[in-house]
């Protein structure tokens, strides 16, 4: 992009040339904090879904000032060849002039009509899609509902309609209107779309945004820090990210599992950077600490959601606050410690702390993410695996503070061959020990 | 000066390193499609942009 725009810079100031960017990535705002940082002052439009069916990005089209495609996938080596001849080109009108004219879709109408459709998938996926991109955060379920009903449909291709309700999905957990497992239903249904066409490029990258770092094909965020940096520098304010990227988006690729598996080398350095709450780390004494009761939810997300013997996978721990409950940041930051794995198989690390704010209370959600490899041996079918957090956490603003506990599991689902990935295992659940 | 142009002129200037897109070759009319701007949410599509040449690029920035 900064390579187009330099190119272009005096067609632009001339007025005889626009740039115009679209988006295609979940979150649009990661995009305009990267075109403030390269000073890139296009408009820019936003298609999480990739409508445009596109096999992969970057794709630069010139198009003239009818619509139509003039050069598609231009060389940027050759820009001087060729930018200056397309701009003063006299381009042909086509024999029949688009009379498309930009608004704002009849949501109540389309809705009618595809009601009156039945079972046309297409027409309720539509449907979904356009009560996304206009009416938001307020229609997210009614998106939800309706692209359900067009993977219901009797219908042939529904790869990019589960690629849509992974996007939907992931848009409502990061709203305040998230419910629990959304954040899982989305990989779910990544993982169902790029099964049905595994080389879809577009489709790959949104899991692997939040995959583990074998599957990686190179860092998503890791120009962020420094476009922050340097916008700053500037003397400008960074625009604000509506989600900050978490550690697997910033995560860089593997060649190989690194597992710190509890050796005691390992454990000491950790327990350096932050120390153990007195009472962690598997010993009776832990095993009597109160569970919490419900002031902490904890919901787990598997990225991929299934493995093949020997493929790792990124678990994603999320804690939440309910109700007035909030942290206790005076005392030991929340810590993760997980269980022994079975046989064969490895935790990237086995604690975990979160980072603690330097305010003495919050209310933030937490997050906190590991790797697990399966066994090269693994046998297909569901696996489990056990731990629990330690955290401080008090019940209400001037409540009782409390030191809490809580156990979860989650079922990872081995699988025999790629085909058998479609299988929903359902999103991982913390629960009590059984 | 303004040159007659066609499609077929500025052809071999397509990166081979892409594979061509079926639904996006040159001569090809842009796809009506309408997309929230990124900046305001407003509906905006390449018929806004009627009457100009335009370079779309179209990108994430991972």
């Amino acid at each position: 992009m900064p390579g187009w725009h330099a190119a272009t810079r005096e067609l632009q100031q001339a007025g005889r040339l626009t740039l115009l960017g679209i988006v295609l990535e979940q979150h649009p705002e990661r995009a305009r904090l990267f075109m403030q940082w390269q000073q890139l002052p296009w408009r820019l439009l936003h298609d999480p879904f990739n409508l445009l069916a596109l096999p992969y990005v970057p794709l630069t089209l010139a198009i003239d000032e009818w619509g139509v495609i003039r050069v598609a996938q231009p060389q940027l080596a050759r820009a001087d060849e060729w930018i200056e001849r397309f701009v003063q080109a006299e381009w042909t009108a086509p024999q029949t002039v688009p009379n498309f004219r930009t608004q704002m879709p009849d949501l109540a109408a389309l809705r009618s009509d595809v009601e009156a459709r039945g079972d046309d998938a297409a027409a309720w996926a539509k449907l979904g899609v356009q009560l996304t991109l206009w009416r938001g955060e307020a229609a997210l379920g009614e998106a939800l509902a309706a692209g359900e009903r067009a993977l219901a449909a009797p219908a042939g291709q529904t790869g990019p309609t589960h690629f849509q309700q992974g996007v939907v999905y992931r848009m409502r957990h990061d709203s305040a209107k998230a419910e629990e497992g959304d954040f899982q239903r989305a990989v779910q249904h990544w993982s169902a779309a790029l099964q049905q066409e595994p080389n879809n490029y577009i489709w790959r990258r949104r899991i692997q945004q939040y995959g583990p770092r074998l599957a990686k094909p190179y860092s998503f965020y890791d120009w962020l820090p420094q476009a922050r940096r340097e916008i700053s520098e500037r003397g400008e304010v960074p625009l604000p990210l509506a989600v900050e990227p978490g550690g697997a988006e910033f995560a860089y690729p593997a060649e190989e599992f690194t597992s710190s598996n509890g050796s005691a080398g390992e454990m000491e350095e950790a327990a350096a950077r932050a120390p153990v709450p007195d009472s962690a780390a598997g010993t009776e004494e832990a095993a009597r600490i109160h569970r919490d009761e419900g002031l902490v939810r904890t919901q787990l997300i598997a990225v991929p959601p299934s493995v093949l013997p020997g493929e790792s996978l990124r678990l994603h721990f999320l804690f939440q606050l309910r109700g007035e409950a909030h942290w206790n940041n005076e005392a030991e930051p929340l810590a993760l410690v997980l269980e022994d794995a079975p046989p064969g198989w490895q935790w990237a690390g086995r604690r975990l702390w979160s980072e603690r704010p330097a305010e003495p209370t919050s209310a933030e959600e937490r997050h906190l993410e590991v790797e697990l490899q399966a066994a090269a041996e693994a046998l297909p079918g569901p696996i489990t695996l056990r731990g629990y957090s330690l955290y401080y956490v008090c019940e209400a603003a001037s409540g009782v503070c409390l030191y809490r506990r809580q156990d979860f599991y989650v079922e990872v689902e081995v699988m025999s061959a790629a085909g058998e990935r479609l299988k929903d295992p359902g999103p991982p659940r913390p629960g009590t020990r059984d | 000066m303004t040159v007659k142009m066609t499609v077929e002129s500025l052809a071999d200037l397509q990166d081979e390193r892409y594979p061509p897109i079926p639904q996006l070759r040159a001569g090809q009319a842009f796809p009506e499609l309408s997309l929230p701007d990124c900046a305001d949410g407003r509906p905006t599509s390449l018929a806004d942009f009627r009457g100009k040449r335009v370079l779309l690029h179209i990108f994430a920035s991972w």
